[in-house]
């Protein structure tokens, strides 16, 4: 390599660069005075759209125990037990106006096997059980995330 | 009585004879910035030089071929999304063609359109992701920040589509999982509109630098025979001036009736296939997208987003087989059905192996800063390495 070629990439590195480095200035003049594209996370909040699956929330008032979904989760962190009800006891419907036959006596998920991938809440037959946009419920003990939805409290 | 300068003189050349050199092993990895992911490589040095280059695997090992025959056709959907994290719209597209290969179902032509749009989507968005992480390895921080942020666009639009932002399980066997909404359409002509002059802009700011180039140009040189005998696909081997494009040669879904091109390397800064070539033809398969969805947007026909599938997918028995142009090459799935609700064997033929089965070959004798440039070119994730 001669002094010129040397010279000649020299002019190509100043000039390749200066134009990378109008691109930036660029950039940097339209977000000072147009906004940042970022968000200051704790305080500020991006918009989450509709549909968005979050953690999983069940309407236990709705459902029928048909354990659609613990078979549909390919992570088997849905835990249900249901007993037949009593004959006795007046019939009991849900908000759709289908029948409970079913005494659902414990509905349990673990949150942290959840993989959020929508096939229980797609599979349940009266959508009781739904994804919230709910995404911050980090806890310090892991038994906190075994979501006992009969006796929820959030 | 000598000075004082010559016995320095002396204790030196006296310690210069007797300086050992030696091979140096040098781990990698796993934790390094620059591997991409939990990748170790082995590397034997000599000063600079690298002797050899070991790409140790498995960190992310998680059993998905035989995890998958203990969940039904519907449950892998999720686990094949975790394959290449970065294009698991692309992954899920196989795995349902595959499967529905195997069932016979017709796929309906809204859904069809749906996914090549999402697709095409993805692969811009995984593009992206080389094109920031590539600028990173070679000490450029700007093209970083910009893949980004236009990759967050997209993931704002898949997230508004499938209901997640990277995991998404919207390719369900049968069509998508829920319809196309026309703000989501509405969202994406506007990201097309916004992105593509960036495409040219990008190019000025990184590919065209002087000093991306000279760092880039006659490094990780791969010719067309090592390419046919390890088997690469997708930009390895059009980054060497081959034409071939699934999309094109073998069509499935719509893209028979899409136009677009195949760009391919040309040795253009240097020599034919080194990393720049690589570089520069995923720069312009991101343009090539663009075209492809611009294509489509506007003619999606009404109808079902799913074809007729039941709650449990029926699978009879028999296999399938099913390849697929992912961002990183072909990607293809070997399904065996014994006719029950589970597969009975599922084989992933996954193209980020095969690129880096070439690290040691192309690697041999570089420097140790030109083994960076060629590990960032290959483009790997290492979640679909190991599977």
């Amino acid at each position: 390599m001669t002094f010129t070629d040397y010279l000649e990439i020299l002019k190509d590195i100043v000039v390749s660069t200066a134009k990378g480095m109008a691109i930036t200035w660029r950039t940097f003049v339209k977000v000072t005075t147009k906004g940042a594209i970022t968000i200051q996370y704790p305080e500020m909040r991006d918009q989450i759209p509709l549909g968005s699956r979050g953690l999983l929330f069940n309407d236990v008032e709705d459902c029928i125990s048909c354990k659609q979904c613990a078979a549909a989760c390919p992570v088997d962190c849905i835990h249900i037990e249901a007993d037949k009800k009593d004959a006795s006891v007046a019939p009991d419907f849900t908000k759709g106006g289908v029948r409970k036959t079913l005494d659902l006596k414990r509905f349990e998920i673990d949150i942290s096997l959840c993989c959020y991938c929508g096939l229980c809440s797609a599979a349940c037959p009266t959508d009781c059980l739904y994804h919230t946009k709910e995404y911050e419920y980090s806890v310090y003990e892991r038994d906190k995330h075994i979501m006992d939805y009969l006796n929820y409290q959030r | 009585m000598s000075t004082t300068h010559e016995l320095v003189e002396g204790h030196l050349s006296q310690s210069l004879e007797n300086l050992r050199t030696d091979e140096l092993l040098l781990n990698m990895g796993p934790q390094h910035p620059s591997t991409h992911g939990v990748l170790r490589v082995v590397v034997v040095t000599d000063g600079e030089i690298v002797k050899a280059a070991k790409p140790e695997i498995g960190y992310l090992h998680r059993c998905f071929e035989k995890h998958s025959e203990n969940v039904d056709y519907m449950g892998v959907a999720p686990y094949v999304d975790r394959l290449d994290y970065l294009a698991s719209m692309n992954n899920a597209m196989g795995w349902a063609i595959a499967v529905e290969g195997m069932v016979g179902i017709e796929v309906p032509r809204r859904a069809e359109f749906i996914r090549v749009i999402t697709a095409e989507l993805q692969r811009i968005a995984s593009h992206l992701m080389s094109f920031g992480t590539y600028g990173l390895d070679m000490g450029a921080f700007t093209a970083f920040m910009f893949g980004f942020r236009d990759r967050e666009m997209i993931l704002d639009i898949f997230e508004m589509m499938s209901g997640a932002r990277l995991l998404y399980n919207y390719m369900w066997v049968g069509g998508v999982s829920r319809d196309i909404s026309p703000e989501a359409i509405a969202k994406i002509k506007n990201f097309l509109d916004y992105f593509e002059p960036k495409i040219d802009e990008y190019n000025d700011l990184l590919s065209f630098n002087k000093i991306f180039i000279e760092r880039t140009k006659n490094v990780g040189v791969i010719d067309v025979e090592t390419c046919h005998s390890y088997g690469l696909t997708g930009v390895m081997l059009r980054g060497c001036g081959v034409k071939w494009d699934l999309r094109k040669e073998v069509p499935y879904s719509i893209y028979k009736e899409v136009e677009f091109d195949v760009p391919v390397g040309s040795g253009e800064m240097g020599t034919l296939g080194d990393c720049w070539d690589r570089h520069i033809v995923r720069m312009r398969e991101m343009k090539e997208s663009v075209r492809i969805v611009r294509q489509l947007i506007d003619n999606i026909p009404a109808g079902p987003h799913r074809g007729k599938v039941g709650k449990v997918v029926k699978v009879p028995a028999g296999e399938s087989f099913s390849r697929t142009e992912c961002p990183r090459g072909e990607l293809a799935f070997y399904i065996v059905s014994d006719g029950s609700a589970k597969p009975f064997r599922v084989r992933c033929k996954s193209p980020c192996f095969l690129n880096i089965s070439t690290l040691d070959e192309l690697t041999r004798g570089v420097m140790v800063a030109d083994l960076i440039a060629t590990i960032g070119s290959l483009d790997i994730v290492l979640g679909e390495v190991d599977r």
